[in-house]
């Protein structure tokens, strides 16, 4: 079954053509790579997909529902969670706040509730409280819930945005560039943190990356971009012997990764 | 006929308070072009430029020409002081931007009150000595004077020389480099801190200049005869795409020329609320300004 | 049952305060002048808590605050003369209205303007306080109670110990409740992050805006009481610098600090007046020499604001 369906979107900055034409689907539960040297339009996809950005042309459908120009809370609300490749965590509140807001999005009470503060203010603060501290174990960040976000090393920061999107419980959650900035065993540590998100949130998860290793171990399909177009889709291995693909990417990158 | 020569006139008016709001606009946008911040304190520059000019008259009672030039030094170095005290250490931390703002804020307070105290210029008006007498020449539809003249004169020739500098000149280089991306500007080796300094005194000596003639056309000065005229300047540059030179122009002419026109036809009272009224209806339908571009990376 | 176990504290202490003003104030220990002054000082807490929840909390600067401030002062003012309004009950609901027109007006303007970022909804705001004033400077054209550029005189004396002081001390708490509700951390993820804000799901124009509207019905409901106590409004006292005054108060008591506006605002009145007694009036203009020269220190000591870490929640 198809969760996502992308179809000839396109998007110009000024003249330059940042994504041209591409068309893919995401299967439900897949974890699907996206692949492309920088500036391929990796990034620019996903800001498509999640409405910060409202392509020149083409369709986005989302569960079946065309989401090409509504707004992007609305989007996330349906169901989709992202992190950002150069982490937007909220600088100034602490670990538990990160994701405690997000866990707050969906918590049913309104302003008059807020204010006088009747029982269902206290149940819904109490769920949201409760999922957060979940996730927070999952990613064995709860130790350190107070302190303030930025005061985790690099590699954790990342984890806490991918915790905050998943307070969202999403159906599909975007991931930019996961490992950037991560050593070899941090690295694989993450491989083990997206087949368990996979296994326990039942999500299913697009990831731009550049990590080679990383890529052929996680998903079963890749997706190659270059200069904002798709030019190939396939397996690993195919991916791997094809030769557009050495031509455009390897070449220079997949040793070095 | 009558009215037809009424708006003739009306026009010229405003092209001259244009051409004063378009000098300081230019300082506005140079400075926002480059730093990305509204340096509140520019209207207060420009009052100075009005004050020194005072003083060379009337205390030294030196030649027109040197009036000018040390009022634009004066200006200028005025603008640079300002830099280096109150935003350069706030940029070294690099701070956001508001924090810059209400430095800048600050900064223009204290200049006003400052001089407003009675040991120094005190908070009244002053009469302003004009440095040669009014003439007049009637030109059958409307009436121009040597005051008109001087503006756009002064204001034309500035202009070219700004462009010239901007466009032909080293510097001027280095100063469109270091607007279009300060990281690269740094890399490529320009002295970044030498050329903010440099757009801070040209923007100082620019606005003084403005402060002279505005003194010359309307000659009643304060110490807060900067706070609109200020504002009003920095929407022209807003209005003409903000960190675009000819924007600012264009802009500093369409504020002017209005400011005018709502005083003669609508109301002089409420000029400065039809202003902003103008910028709040401007900014909804073309938030970049008339030549502005931006894309806003995620 | 619950709210008011979790506001016990806060109700306890506020009840001792006002009893040891009540004591004060009918034994007459106080000079009228300082009655005043202590009345004074709670609405300009009111109104600067309004800012610090538009500035401070969501991080949406507003340099136009005294504007609305203004509004509220205005229009309580037109209603109290024109349906000769005395009873404290009726002047209570006149407050609210009075804060709901501003927040009325801020919703309207608050649409197109919150689109702005930063420096242009610094302009934006600071054209809007100007706008305000060149209004109010006009507004015996239009009604001929309010006196523009003369004054509105006047107004009934209404603005009583009792009702100043519960009055506020009910915003205040609304306000904490807020704060402390999924809203007021909304507020500060977009405060932190707008994108990234957007990016779980926050409708972020809308969750500005109630920022917004709320800082602005505070302000005039405390523009009402202020309206009431002296019983003269004028529209220089509502222009940039009060707007100043209320940033003042935002940036020296922390921003996204309800307690450090309570005492900032307190400090800030009280050193104010205070200079008033204490320097002779030639010297009273230094006033606004010194108080930039503090803000630009604070500026360069602390550029991300003096900010108090508290847990929220």
């Amino acid at each position: 079954m198809k969760i996502l369906e992308i179809k000839n979107i396109t998007k110009n900055f000024g003249g330059i053509k940042a994504v041209s034409n591409v068309s893919f689907d995401v299967k439900k539960g897949e974890i699907l790579s996206i692949i492309g040297p920088n500036g391929a339009g990796k990034t620019t996809i996903f800001n498509l997909i999640t409405g910060f950005y409202i392509p020149d042309d083409g369709k986005i459908i989302f569960k079946g529902i065309d989401i090409t120009k509504i707004p992007t809370y609305k989007r996330i609300n349906l169901g989709i969670g992202r992190t950002f490749q150069n982490l937007r965590l909220f600088k100034s509140m602490s670990i538990f706040e990160n994701v405690l807001s997000a866990s707050l999005v969906k918590s049913e009470y309104n302003l008059l509730s807020s204010i006088t503060r009747n029982k269902n203010f206290y149940l819904k603060k109490s769920e949201a409280e409760h999922k957060t501290r979940k996730l927070l174990e999952f990613f064995s960040l709860d130790k350190k819930e107070s302190y303030p976000a930025i005061s985790l090393p690099y590699g954790e920061q990342r984890k806490l945005e991918i915790a905050r999107a998943l307070a969202l419980d999403p159906e599909l959650l975007l991931v930019d560039e996961p490992a950037a900035g991560m050593n070899p065993s941090e690295v694989i540590d993450l491989i083990d943190i997206f087949h368990k998100i996979q296994e326990t949130f039942k999500t299913t998860i697009i990831i731009i990356e550049h990590h080679m290793d990383f890529v052929m171990n996680i998903s079963k399909r890749i997706i190659v971009v270059d200069f904002g177009e798709k030019i190939m889709e396939g397996t690993p291995e195919e991916v791997k012997n094809d030769k557009r693909v050495i031509e455009a990417y390897l070449g220079e990158e997949f040793i070095s990764a | 006929m009558e009215t037809l020569s009424y708006i003739l006139q009306q026009l010229i008016n405003g092209i001259q308070l244009g051409a004063v709001y378009a000098l300081i606009a230019l300082g506005y946008t140079m400075v926002y072009g480059i730093l990305r911040m509204i340096n509140f304190a520019h209207g207060d520059v420009f009052m100075l430029g009005a004050f020194f000019g005072y003083y060379l008259i009337t205390k030294l009672s030196l030649p027109v020409y040197l009036v000018f030039l040390l009022a634009m030094i004066g200006t200028a170095l005025t603008a640079f002081t300002i830099e280096k005290i109150a935003y350069r250490p706030l940029r070294k931390k690099s701070a956001p931007n508001i924090s810059l703002l209400i430095t800048a804020v600050g900064v223009s307070l204290f200049i006003e009150y400052f001089f407003s105290l009675k040991i120094l210029f005190s908070p009244d008006y002053i009469a302003f000595p004009r440095p040669f007498e009014v003439e007049s020449y009637d030109l059958k539809f409307f009436v121009i004077t040597n005051i008109h003249i001087l503006i756009f004169i002064a204001t034309f020739l500035s202009l070219i020389g700004l462009y010239f500098l901007i466009y032909k000149t080293r510097q001027g280089k280095a100063m469109r480099a270091l607007a279009l991306d300060a990281e690269m500007a740094k890399l490529v080796g320009i002295d970044t801190e030498r050329i903010i300094s440099f757009t801070f005194m040209l923007g100082g000596a620019l606005a003084g200049l403005g402060g002279i003639l505005y003194a010359i056309a309307y000659p009643q000065i304060n110490v807060f005869m900067g706070v609109m005229p200020g504002i009003k300047s920095f929407i022209a540059a807003v209005l003409g795409g903000i960190g675009i030179i000819h924007g600012a122009v264009l802009g500093g002419f369409i504020i002017g020329i209005s400011e005018v026109f709502v005083s003669a036809f609508l109301s002089s009272t409420l000029r400065d609320g039809f202003i902003f009224l103008i910028l709040f209806i401007f900014l909804l339908l073309r938030p970049n300004g008339l030549f502005g571009k931006r894309i806003e990376k995620v | 049952m619950r709210l008011l176990l979790e506001i016990r504290k806060e109700l306890l202490f506020s009840l001792a305060i006002y009893l040891l003003l009540k004591v004060f104030f009918i034994n007459d220990i106080f000079s009228e002048y300082i009655e005043q002054v202590i009345l004074y000082t709670i609405i300009i807490v009111v109104a600067s808590l309004g800012l610090n929840i538009i500035y401070g909390f969501t991080g949406q600067f507003s340099l136009g605050h005294a504007g609305f401030y203004g509004l509220g002062a205005y229009f309580s003012a037109y209603l109290t003369k024109t349906f000769s309004i005395e009873s404290g009950l009726l002047f209570i609901f006149i407050i609210l209205l009075s804060g709901a027109f501003s927040a009325f007006i801020a919703y309207l303007i608050g649409i197109p303007i919150l689109k702005f970022r930063d420096d242009f909804l610094a302009i934006a705001t600071l054209g809007l306080g100007i706008l305000i004033r060149n209004i109010l400077d006009n507004s015996d054209r239009f009604i001929e109670t309010l006196g523009g550029s003369r004054g509105f005189v006047g107004i009934n004396s209404l603005s009583g110990l009792e009702i100043v002081f519960f009055v506020s001390l009910f915003f205040i708490l609304i306000s904490k409740n807020i704060i402390y509700s999924k809203y007021g951390l909304f507020w500060r993820t977009i405060r932190d992050d707008e994108t990234a804000s957007s990016s779980i799901g926050i409708n972020t124009t809308n969750i500005k805006l109630l920022a917004f509207v709320y800082g602005c019905f505070l302000a005039g409901s405390a523009g009402a009481m202020y309206a009431h106590l002296y019983t003269f409004l004028h529209p220089s006292n509502f222009d940039f610098l009060k707007s100043v005054d209320f940033l003042v108060i935002v940036i020296v008591g922390g921003m996204g600090s309800i307690s450090g506006t309570i005492i900032a605002g307190f400090l800030w009145v009280f050193i104010i007046e205070g200079l008033r007694i204490l320097l002779p009036p030639d010297i009273l203009e230094l006033r606004w020499v010194i108080i930039p020269v503090i803000l630009i220190i604070i500026m360069m000591w602390k550029p991300y604001g003096l900010m108090i870490k508290k847990k929220v929640i």
